[in-house]
């Protein structure tokens, strides 16, 4: 096994235990971006320079005995819309070509203050308007999306390309491209990590959180950027647990929750059928399942609009108007869009937001967790626009792909996505575990669950 | 009745806003589709004064 191929965990034991140094693993993951850029086009730009640094710098370290913890020395891409000091932060679009900021965003400062080695900044898809990232390919098939917005992180965690990609959520961005690549994803807590330095697409929605390989290697990552900034006023001060605390507690006892409605309609076979079996592995683990009715289900899509679409254009008003040229006609479009939300719909979504949340907090009172479905289908194919589903309705790509993974945006809880198996074409299928408010522990305890409980959670891409 | 035209070209305006023809056409072309999925949001009756979540708190 080469060292890229290790999960964060694995290469953490590794390091601690001598066998492996921050520069071999470094050299292990830029080699492997260099056999793997030109098919995937994950990263927007690689720092070979900054991470031999930085390597080099935590193997002294840890030499001399001052061994930070779990993630020194192991490599990190971060999505381009985090801001990095002296390194481009563009996301991903000619509007911010040449922008290199003085500091680095809160997640970022953590990160590296942990000791982790940036490899280099992942592609969004433009402003993290979109959940295609065209800019790059899936590692599971080179002709189908990776998904996004955090699609280059996605496709980076998925090849060995880095152990951890920073993404960021604000109708499924970190869910979407996990599930398509195949990764694990974990959207926190509205307010659980500070957003300060990374661009947003809509202030109300937007939550930063890691891929990774697999459940115990987020739980590491969320343990470093979890807590209160009181400069990102979505934050919340709240006590941080250890996350790895409890991860492999078992869930005899726990009540998951099995939508009758919204999350299996309109869904592939090959989810279902994953999905539907990855809950029977929960089941036999002592899991009591639960049938719930999700509430305002339909309303779901028409809220997140309402929302996102505004706040997009208002966050872009200023270059909307001055350099429109500059954006994608796709990004251009869906901003001059946000220009028709009226200012009563954008109040009557967020009012109805209260509604849903409260909703929710009432389903959750008799379970635990909610499994669902991650995405509808695998990953489409490049140039897809839609699909057709078996009664005749045809759903446009973009909302198919928010459809599942906007509940989560919307009432703010914890949701995890982790690989559930393949479909008959070999590409990597989703699901979903929300959790309570601030309850990503019981959410991480069952994804570890199912993790050592099945062989889908871990695998790398076999992109030569 | 007042035309689709009409109503997009108004608001884009209102906005500041001059999309080149092509896409002004696709704003036409997809408003009715996009006006109707936000009138979704108005089935729901609101009967207890429910205020909107300007700074949105995670905790119900």
């Amino acid at each position: 096994m080469e060292p890229f191929e290790l999960s964060l965990m694995a290469a953490a034991e590794e390091i601690s235990a001598g066998r492996l140094s921050p520069v071999e693993l470094t050299e292990s993951v830029l080699g492997r971006i260099e056999a793997t850029e030109g098919a995937l086009g994950a990263y927007a730009h690689v720092t070979p320079e900054l991470a031999r640094k930085a390597a080099a710098h935590a193997e002294q370290e840890i030499a001399a005995g001052r061994h930070r913890g779990p993630l020194h020395g192991i490599p990190l891409g971060v999505k381009d819309l985090y801001d990095t000091a002296g390194v481009p932060s563009t996301s991903s679009s000619k509007v911010r070509a040449g922008r290199v900021p003085d500091t680095d965003s809160v997640a970022v400062e953590k990160l590296l203050a942990a000791g982790m080695v940036m490899v280099g900044k992942t592609h969004t898809h433009e402003f993290a308007f979109g959940g295609i990232t065209p800019t790059t390919r899936n590692p599971w098939d080179t002709g189908r999306i990776p998904g996004g917005s955090s699609g280059g992180s996605g496709a980076a965690v998925a090849s060995g390309t880095c152990m951890v990609g920073m993404g960021s959520d604000t109708a499924g961005s970190i869910r979407i491209p996990a599930a398509l690549c195949g990764t694990v994803g974990l959207k926190p807590t509205y307010g659980r990590a500070s957003r300060r330095g990374v661009a947003s697409l809509s202030w109300s929605l937007d939550h930063v959180g890691p891929l990774t390989r697999n459940v115990p290697d987020c739980a590491l990552v969320l343990n470093a950027i979890a807590g209160y900034d009181r400069l990102d006023p979505a934050t919340v001060d709240v006590p941080v647990p250890d996350y790895t605390d409890g991860l492999d507690d078992g869930i005899a006892g726990l009540r998951v929750g099995v939508p009758t409605n919204y999350f299996f309609e309109h869904v592939h076979p090959d989810v279902e059928r994953s999905v539907r079996a990855a809950i029977t592995v929960l089941e036999g683990l002592g899991a009591e399942l639960r049938e719930v009715t999700v509430p305002y289900a339909d309303q779901v899509l028409a809220a997140e609009w309402a929302i996102i679409m505004p706040e997009a254009s208002s966050y872009h008003q200023r270059t909307l108007r001055e350099v429109p040229g500059l954006y994608l006609e796709g990004t251009r479009v869906s901003l001059e869009a946000g220009e028709l939300v009226l200012a009563t719909d954008y109040i009557k979504a967020l009012r109805l937001r209260t509604l849903m949340q409260q909703g929710w907090a009432v389903m959750f009172d008799d379970i635990d967790v909610l499994v669902t479905p991650g995405m509808p289908f695998a990953a489409p194919e490049v140039g897809a626009t839609g699909t057709t589903w078996s009664d005749g309705v045809t759903e446009p790509i973009t909302p198919a792909l928010i459809r599942l993974t906007s509940p989560g945006n919307l009432t703010g809880q914890p949701v995890l996505s982790l690989p559930v198996g393949f479909d008959g074409a070999g590409l990597p299928l989703g699901m979903q575990v929300t959790g309570r408010p601030f309850d990503e522990a019981t959410v991480l305890r069952v994804g570890m669950a199912y993790e050592r409980a099945s062989e889908h959670v871990g695998k790398i891409a076999p992109l030569v | 009745m007042i035309a689709v035209e009409t109503t997009v070209q108004a608001l884009l305006q209102a906005a500041g806003l001059v999309p080149s023809p092509e896409e002004l056409a696709g704003l036409v072309a997809g408003y009715p589709a996009h006006r109707a999925a936000l009138d979704a949001l108005y089935a729901v009756p609101m009967d207890k004064e429910e205020e909107p979540q300007t700074v949105f708190s995670p905790l119900p």
